[in-house]
């Protein structure tokens, strides 16, 4: 079954065209990556999947409420950890049950404990990441939609954050990332690259090129 | 040139920069690498006089910045991690309102940076926060270039762009070092890193190498290993390379793992692949130094 179906979708904003007639469908389990030169219009298809904007043309289908994770952190920055995770946790409509086991969990995870109680702007940004991507799949939601989520991550950080990736897609969670990182688009099981607004490749990364280099050229 | 002798930087019983001493030459590009909360940006502050509250002594072309900070700012240009612009002005906007403030013309950028202006081309009348992630940085390096600094402070200037943008904000970097321009730059991409003179590596607010890459990247201790790995592959191999005598670390690697080993492990195959030796590059020198020195936080 398809958890997201985009068929010729477009978005322009005045005279721009972000997003030109995309179609491109998600399964359960999946991890499409969306490459692209700045401007290529990945955020802007990102959005239109959220329901953050609605598309010029074209129709979007989406199982369920996605996770989204978005380029800024997602996090509140005054509030501590515990204050982050109970305030996502509400607004996504959890009970207060679930809510403190989730929040046992993701602090044991990620070996939060010691900084429970610290506003999270304190926290070095590896550690937000990973508590943003905690808090973005806290509702177990069917598909997850990830921004540029390893911007500004260290190495380590960096693949700490995609195993948690790999482990909801183990799950059956259906994955949408952006990332500028082209050794990122080998761990995707699809790629789905725009350029001008449109989808000038895609496949299974090893198809549509066999190294980081040769991905390059489809950013000219 | 940029001289530090000792920099400590306490944030109430946090100690950010723990004595952390280095140089940058005239024409020397200097890239500071560490995890995030190494006190990058720290460090940064402190140097473009924005932070007078250390230890040590940080000169810019000779100025302290903590007695002179007016002769030293003069001579810097400084991109800060978070962004520095204006997003209701427009691109010109930005540039001319830092051009006034530092008392110098805004259409000087043209020779200054011609790369990068040109490439803002199209942009001109925009407003900063319409920008892409990748425009806004090319802006906010013009903005800090304009005064035609002697030492430029980049923080992380490449995070959110593409690989052909950061491409050419490189080859613009080479242009201002090849011209005498001090630059200290951060960043995650190692890549990057491989094109700098020099390697400052900062961890837990310590100095863990400071020397060239081809240096760094000589002395690395371990052997290393690729071994092909599709991501539905990688929970097996993983498991195998946990069981494996000799082997000591393992880490993606693109369309690959790459692990450690020692001399006990003698290349037997894996899952009946057989793995390649490979030689490192700065990301495995920076996995391998972090993994081995990380600690909580």
């Amino acid at each position: 079954m398809k958890l997201v179906e985009i068929s010729h979708v477009s978005k322009r904003f005045g005279k721009f065209l972000a997003v030109d007639d995309v179609t491109l469908d998600l399964s359960g389990g999946e991890i499409l990556g969306l490459l692209g030169a700045n401007g290529a219009g990945k955020t802007t298809l990102i959005r239109m999947v959220c329901d953050l904007i609605r598309p010029d043309g074209g129709q979007i289908a989406v199982t369920g409420r996605p996770g989204y994770m978005c380029q800024t952190f997602s996090l509140v920055e005054e509030l501590t950890v515990h204050e982050n995770i109970r305030f996502y946790a509400t607004l996504y409509g959890l009970g207060r049950q679930t809510v403190a086991e989730r929040e046992e969990s993701i602090v044991a995870s990620l070996e939060l404990g010691p900084y429970r109680d610290r506003q999270v702007k304190f926290l070095p940004s590896g550690w937000r990441q990973a508590l943003s991507f905690s808090i973005a799949v806290i509702a177990d939601p069917p598909v997850l939609i990830l921004d540029e989520p390893t911007s500004g991550l260290d190495s380590l950080s960096r693949r700490r954050l995609w195993k948690m990736i790999h482990a909801k897609a183990a799950e059956g969670t259906g994955v949408i990332v952006s990332t500028h990182y082209l050794d990122e688009a080998f761990y995707c099981s699809r790629l789905a690259i725009m350029n001008s607004g449109r989808i000038v490749a895609g496949g299974a990364p090893k198809d549509v090129a066999s190294t980081q280099q040769d991905l390059l050229g489809f950013f000219r | 040139m940029i001289e530090a002798e000792g920099i400590r930087k306490h944030f109430g019983s946090h100690q950010a920069l723990k004595g952390v001493s280095f140089r940058v030459e005239d024409g020397q590009i200097v890239a500071l690498m560490g995890a995030n909360g190494a006190g990058k940006s720290t460090l940064f502050d402190i140097l473009a006089t924005i932070d007078s509250d250390f230890e040590g002594r940080a000169l810019v072309d000779g100025f302290d910045v903590r007695t002179h900070p007016k002769d030293a700012r003069a001579r810097i240009g400084y991109v800060p991690g978070r962004f520095s612009l204006y997003g209701d002005l427009s691109v010109t906007e930005n540039l001319e309102f830092f051009a006034g403030a530092y008392g110098c013309r805004a259409e000087d950028i043209e020779t200054l940076s011609p790369c990068l202006w040109k490439s803002l081309g199209d942009f001109t009348h925009f407003r900063a926060d319409t920008l892409s992630g990748g425009m806004k940085q090319k802006l906010a390096i013009c903005c800090a270039l304009v005064h035609n600094p002697s030492m430029l402070l980049l923080d992380e200037p490449t995070v959110g762009v593409d690989p052909v943008s950061r491409y050419d904000m490189w080859k613009e970097i080479g242009t201002l070092r090849d011209k005498g321009v001090s630059v200290l730059v951060s960043t995650h991409y190692l890549d990057e890193a491989g094109l700098a003179d020099r390697i400052l590596f900062l961890h837990e607010g310590e100095t863990l190498l400071f020397d060239s890459p081809e240096h760094i990247i000589r002395s690395y201790p371990h052997r290393l290993y690729s071994l092909p790995c599709s991501p539905a592959e990688l929970p097996q191999f993983e498991a195998a390379l946990n069981a494996e005598p000799g082997v000591l670390d393992h880490y993606l690697w693109g369309d690959s793992l790459h692990f450690t080993a020692d001399a006990s492990y003698a290349g037997t195959p894996l899952c009946g692949r057989k793995p390649s030796p490979v030689e490192p590059g700065i990301e495995d020198i920076f996995i391998d130094t972090l993994s081995s020195g990380r600690k909580r936080l």
